[in-house]
């Protein structure tokens, strides 16, 4: 899975370019390099990228400025900045130009390997969550984009929307832990604070949609003093 | 209103007014030349400060991580020998751009004296110009003539980076493996260096300004070429030091010549 990733290097120290690159190719990453921001973006137009790591001070067009068109165009590839520039003024300036992520030079190779990695994994969910169009539970699937949950016998049962938003969310982060501020911040996005009992409500909905028995579910459980998960070992 | 109630004092009263306005004006635009004048310092000290952060943190980020990725790495010893050998590169651009920050702040001090010693020119220019060569490209670039050995009494140390500058210069702002020409001659008692390129040529209204300390062409983001804006600044101040002048004129068909001239160098 990994090796798809793929990454797009724009830096103009030509040794520091050739040592970057050869430690991303070996943790598996697809490395796509640019020493100057124009071909930066040329390359960004051409190709689909998973990250981009970005050298601020570099020829034509300055790293700031190659975020922020990108950003035009794409609001979701992850952005590190990897610069010489370290004062917090540099630090914001590259954060409000849509950066994901900001390491200054001279870095630790570890910090940079795990940085990547974190990025590129949160970046892939995203991805997940956006070409999720259906999944399927035991024998009932849901449709996320019709807001539909259909049956085994052929009936239909409609869904409501922060139904499906939670659902589309547990699912995409399956049997892992879903805290109740990050299900607030997605599903409610801030707006209303629901008390634990909504939440917990609509638990118990899907529980009543999935579980074979309701008193021992194996699939949605909520989790004392963190929140909440959905298991699924079968998908 | 004066005049109204002092008319026998009108002269009087216009040539004061005037006078007055006249320092008025002048003091205004004194104001106006000393406040553009700290803002172009400014903007230069800032550049500097860009560029000297570049400048320092490159060459080190690549070393570290080089080291580093010989540490963690399982790495044959062909690709181990290139990681050292750009390693060590990185630590002579560093040593290099700290001999420059220390020599102009020595050359700041007016009671320094350049300690002096004799030495060949032509031999020495050879030596900077072979070391370059293999730096600077694989095919033959550096073109170095000259018609004689000429000894110099001068500071050997302060020589070679005024000559080392101008050679890296000419590498830096040439397209690649260009050819550049150094040369040596005589010309009655004055002693002749240049170093000609065929880059990209310096604006007429840039070349009175580029030995000024800090100065770059450019904005400093977006820059093609590396420097701190110390180097020609170094040249000038140690020739001026040296009772040597330089000059910048343009080459045919296009790029820059530097030349410099020792007066008298047999003295």
């Amino acid at each position: 899975m990994q090796n798809k990733q793929r990454i797009l290097l724009v830096e103009d120290e030509e040794h520091l370019l050739e040592a970057i690159k050869l430690n991303l190719e070996l943790e598996g990453y697809r490395v796509t390099t640019a020493t100057d921001g124009k071909k930066a973006l040329k390359v960004f137009k051409e190709e689909r990228f998973n990250l981009i790591v970005l050298d601020v001070m570099i020829p034509e067009i300055d790293g700031f400025q190659v975020a922020e068109t990108i950003r035009l165009q794409n609001s979701e590839v992850p952005i590190m900045f990897l610069t010489a520039k370290n004062s917090s003024e540099d630090r914001i300036t590259g954060l409000k130009k849509g950066a994901d992520d900001y390491l200054v030079k001279p870095f630790n190779l570890e910090e940079l390997i795990l940085r990547v990695s974190n990025l590129i994994r949160r970046g892939m969910k995203g991805d997940d969550l956006k070409e999720l169009n259906s999944y399927t539970i035991g024998e009932k699937t849901i449709y996320f984009n019709s807001f539909e949950l259909h049956h085994a016998d052929g009936t239909v049962t409609s869904l409501t929307k922060k139904e499906t938003m939670l659902l589309k969310l547990l699912i995409e982060r399956r049997n892992e832990a879903v805290s109740r501020e990050q299900i607030l911040e997605t599903v409610w996005n801030y707006d209303v604070y629901p008390s634990t009992r909504t939440i917990d409500n609509f638990i118990l909905t899907f529980r009543k949609y999935f579980e074979p028995d309701q008193k021992h579910p194996i699939y949605f459980h909520s989790i004392r003093g963190v929140g909440y998960k959905f298991t699924d070992n079968q998908n | 209103m004066l005049i109204t109630f002092e008319p026998d004092r009108k002269g009087m009263i216009i040539g004061e007014g005037l006078i007055f306005f006249l320092i008025f004006i002048v003091g205004a635009w004194h104001l106006k030349k000393h406040v553009r004048r700290e803002h172009e310092i400014n903007k230069q000290q800032q550049n500097f400060l860009l560029s000297i952060t570049h400048e320092l943190k490159s060459p080190l980020a690549s070393v570290k991580l080089y080291i580093q990725t010989i540490q963690k790495r399982e790495l044959d010893r062909e690709q181990q020998q290139i990681f050292l050998s750009n390693s060590l590169k990185d630590i002579e651009r560093l040593d290099y751009l700290v001999e420059n920050v220390l020599l102009s702040t020595k050359l700041e001090n007016r009671a320094y004296q350049l300690p002096k010693e004799v030495f060949d020119l032509t031999d020495l220019v050879e030596t900077i110009v072979d070391r370059l060569q293999k730096n600077a490209c694989k095919t033959q670039v550096i073109k170095y003539e000259y018609d004689g050995h000429f000894e110099l009494n001068a500071d050997k140390f302060a020589i070679t980076n005024v000559v080392t500058n101008l050679i890296e210069n000419a590498i830096k702002y040439s397209p690649p493996c260009a050819m550049i020409l150094v040369k040596i001659k005589k010309e009655g008692s004055r002693l002749l260096f240049s170093v000609a390129d065929h880059g990209e040529g310096i604006a007429a209204e840039e070349k009175k300004l580029i030995f000024n300390k800090f100065y770059r062409v450019g904005n400093e983001s977006t820059r093609k070429t590396k420097g701190t804006g110390l180097g020609l600044y170094i040249v000038r101040t140690v020739l001026q030091k040296h009772n040597a002048s330089i000059r910048v004129y343009d080459n045919e068909p296009s790029g820059s010549v530097f030349e410099v001239i020792f007066e008298d160098y047999a003295k």
